[in-house]
């Protein structure tokens, strides 16, 4: 408080003394010069201390002497220059040698230490730029001319449509009752409860949903899920099951979707459907969308059981390639997904006593009973 | 577990000189093991110095803490970080800002310039575990460049002002000085960032107020790269006739120093930048009242209850340095808050705070 009030008496002061006439002796100040107390000694003194410091014999103080010399002191410095050029010369050489014997060294640890260090995620970078350019050039392609409604693509329609009505027959017939699917794919539940995602903002999806069973389990167990299909007679039963469901092709869906809006990615045969660079592709999409912590589940037929492998799977005609359990979880980690692990589902119901079987022949039996269908599951980290 | 101090250049009378051996002293003191390392150093101080051999080894052993003083760009020093594997800690001392001398020193110019530069590397640098200001201000400024808070921490820097108790006052300079004028002190070196131009208009407005019986020290080295600052403020002071009034010293021993601190009325903190201010904790040790301008970290230095400006009012400072010569009661109130204040930079509270963080 003390201060507040001196500092107010100052300004006060101050304000007065302002507009009063300065001091008389303010007017007759004496004109001396700048005072410097030991200021830096003359040019004369700093050559003795020079030669005080470097010695009279001193290359240093040779130099100054030179110098010193009227009128030829530096054409003589010019000529001893002149004789010490080679040696200049030599000595910038030697510095040149060195500097480029360093980057040759350095040359060698980039290629010996940090190229082997990095060379995988390179060259996966690399295939990453090109792939992610060529999808840049497609879609040029794409805005640069949208398709006509031409007659060739209403006959593909129509095709289409047929088809639709084929394959939903087709999966009543052949695929099992909604029933049995839902108590098999009920035993994936406990994997997207464990996943700690909270569905209510970000809601599941599946891919290629068919007559909704998993969406059916998903919507009992009260997770948010969200279908997706191009069948338009399976997307309309969904529709009357009161399901949320899209009809579009998969890769078109995903490629609409933010980053990171996704809970849950989930495909019940739908990758063996698909090319390989097609299902790449479904890949990065999924993990772009998904939610760091979300996971993806993608089922599909296990050729590992010598029926499935050489003839059941066929069974489909619009099945392209079996896919080993080994390749599908090799894509998702190599596409970027963490904690990939492989399920085995469906065994067949009657396994022989294995007493009974020839030891030779076990391994041809295990191949025979193996389970029908497997999963990969990843995560995003 | 070993503690390497490593700065560019140890000196005598130099504020990171003096907080560099008065750390490894009171460090050693209390049982650490301790050494320095510098690129180069005053010739009798080499031999307080660790080779460059024994600093690569150190630096390498996990356990060991290397604590890297920064107020200048050095370049070794980015060497010695890329090296380090053991625990890094910054003590930072502020960079003058470079643009303070653009008009005036280029070669100053371009060395705060890397210094800044430098500064901003060591803030991304993840092997730095501790940042320690001398200041608020300074964490401050470490903060806006991206330095986490939680690794910041604010340490006055260690200074000899205790040595000044041994000190005794000189008689030549002492009866000199005692010729019924009013004495005024101002220390610092004569560089562009430290207000010379606000010292010279005070004091005209005190003579023009209260007549020409004053004299202002401005003790300080004045380094002839900066003629055309130098040059600046002879010019300003022959303009006003102040010849008589200010007077610039070099090479003021300990015992002078002693003397004007102790026998002067008042002292002068007009600088523009001010990382942490030495001068105001040896005026406080001195009992010397205190007439600052508020800028950088002054006004946390100086402590509560001082005569501070937040502008350069030239008749506010000429009045209140009239004032505290002359009242004896204000004088009286500066001073012993001022030794109050002071206590914060006895180096045995500064030697507890650096203890806290091990």
């Amino acid at each position: 408080m003390q201060i507040d009030r001196i500092l107010k008496e100052i300004q006060e002061e101050a304000q007065v003394r302002k507009s009063q006439p300065p001091h008389p002796d303010s007017q007759n100040l004496k004109k001396i010069r700048i005072q410097i107390v030991e200021p830096p000694p003359p040019l004369f003194f700093r050559a003795i201390q020079k030669l005080h410091q470097y010695g009279w014999q001193s290359p240093k103080m040779f130099y100054l002497w030179i110098a010193s010399i009227p009128k030829w002191g530096y054409p003589l410095l010019l000529l001893r220059d002149l004789v010490r050029l080679p040696t200049l010369r030599k000595r910038i050489q030697d510095t040149n040698d060195l500097l480029e014997s360093h980057f040759i060294a350095l040359n060698q640890r980039i290629d010996t230490e940090l190229w082997p260090r990095h060379e995988e995620q390179i060259r996966i970078m690399n295939s990453r730029l090109i792939e992610a350019l060529n999808y840049v050039k497609q879609l040029d392609k794409k805005i640069g001319s949208p398709k006509l409604e031409s007659t060739q693509n209403v006959e593909q329609k129509l095709e289409e449509n047929w088809l639709d009505q084929f394959y939903f027959d087709f999966e009543n017939h052949f695929r099992g009752t909604k029933e049995d699917i839902l108590k098999v794919q009920s035993a994936y539940l406990p994997y997207l409860q464990k996943s700690g995602v909270n569905f209510e903002n970000k809601p599941a999806l599946d891919l290629g949903c068919g007559r909704g069973e998993w969406l059916q389990a998903l919507k009992s167990t009260n997770i948010a899920a969200k279908g997706v299909d191009q069948n338009q007679i399976m997307i309309k039963e969904c529709l009357d099951s009161g399901l949320d469901v899209v009809e579009q092709d998969v890769i078109e869906y995903l490629n609409l979707l933010e980053p990171e809006s996704v809970g849950a990615i989930t495909g019940f045969h739908i990758v063996e459907h698909l090319p390989f660079s097609t299902l790449v592709h479904l890949l990065d999409e999924c993990l772009r969308v998904l939610i760091s912590g979300g996971i993806a589940i993608f089922e599909t037929p296990n050729p590992e059981n010598l029926m499935m492998g050489s003839c059941n799977f066929y069974t489909d005609p619009t099945h392209i390639n079996p896919i080993p359990p080994h390749t599908l979880s090799f894509m998702l980690t190599q596409r970027g997904f963490v904690e990939t692990t492989v399920i085995r589902l469906s065994p067949l119901a009657s396994f022989p006593d294995t007493k009974v079987i020839d030891p030779e022949l076990r391994q041809v039996v295990d191949s025979y009973y193996k389970e029908q269908n497997y999963a990969v599951i990843g995560k995003k980290f | 577990m070993k503690i390497i101090i490593a700065l560019p250049f140890l000196s005598y009378h130099d504020a990171i000189g003096n907080d560099v051996r008065q750390q490894a002293k009171l460090l050693k003191k209390a049982e650490f093991d301790t050494v320095i390392y510098a690129s180069g150093a005053e010739q009798d101080l080499t031999q307080e110095l660790i080779s460059p051999d024994e600093l690569k080894e150190f630096i390498k052993d996990q356990d060991n803490l290397l604590l890297y003083h920064h107020g200048v760009y050095w370049e070794e020093g980015n060497v010695i970080l890329r090296e380090a594997n053991c625990t890094v800690w910054l003590k930072y001392h502020n960079i003058t800002p470079s643009h303070f001398f653009k008009d005036y020193d280029l070669s100053n110019y371009y060395a705060t310039q890397a210094g800044e530069l430098q500064t901003r590397k060591f803030v991304w640098n993840p092997k730095i575990e501790k940042y320690i200001g001398d200041s608020a201000f300074n964490c401050d400024c470490l903060k806006q460049l991206g330095v986490n808070p939680h690794k910041l921490a604010i340490i006055p820097p260690l200074m000899m002002i205790e040595e000044y108790s041994k000190a005794n006052i000189d008689s030549d300079l002492l009866s000199n000085i005692q010729n019924g004028k009013k004495h005024f002190l101002t220390v610092g070196r004569v560089v562009p960032n430290k207000g010379h131009s606000h010292l010279i208009q005070t004091i005209r407005n005190y003579v023009n107020f209260f007549g020409p019986e004053v004299q202002l020290h401005i003790i300080g080295s004045l380094s002839m790269q900066d003629k055309r600052y130098y040059y600046e403020l002879e010019r300003l002071i022959n303009r006003f006739h102040l010849g008589e009034q200010i007077i610039f010293h070099q090479n003021v021993n300990f015992d002078q120093m002693h003397t004007y601190y102790s026998v002067c009325d008042a002292f002068l903190m007009m600088s523009e930048h001010e990382g942490f201010c030495v001068p105001i904790a040896e005026s406080q040790f001195h009992e010397l009242p205190i007439i600052a301008l508020n800028r950088g970290a002054v006004e946390e230095t100086l402590g509560p209850d001082q005569i501070i400006f937040d502008e350069p009012e030239y008749y506010d400072f000429a009045v209140a340095l009239h004032r505290v010569a002359e009242d004896q009661s204000v004088k009286e109130h500066l001073t012993t808050s001022g030794s109050k204040n002071f206590h914060r930079y006895r180096s045995e509270n500064i030697l507890q705070q650096l203890l806290s963080l091990f």
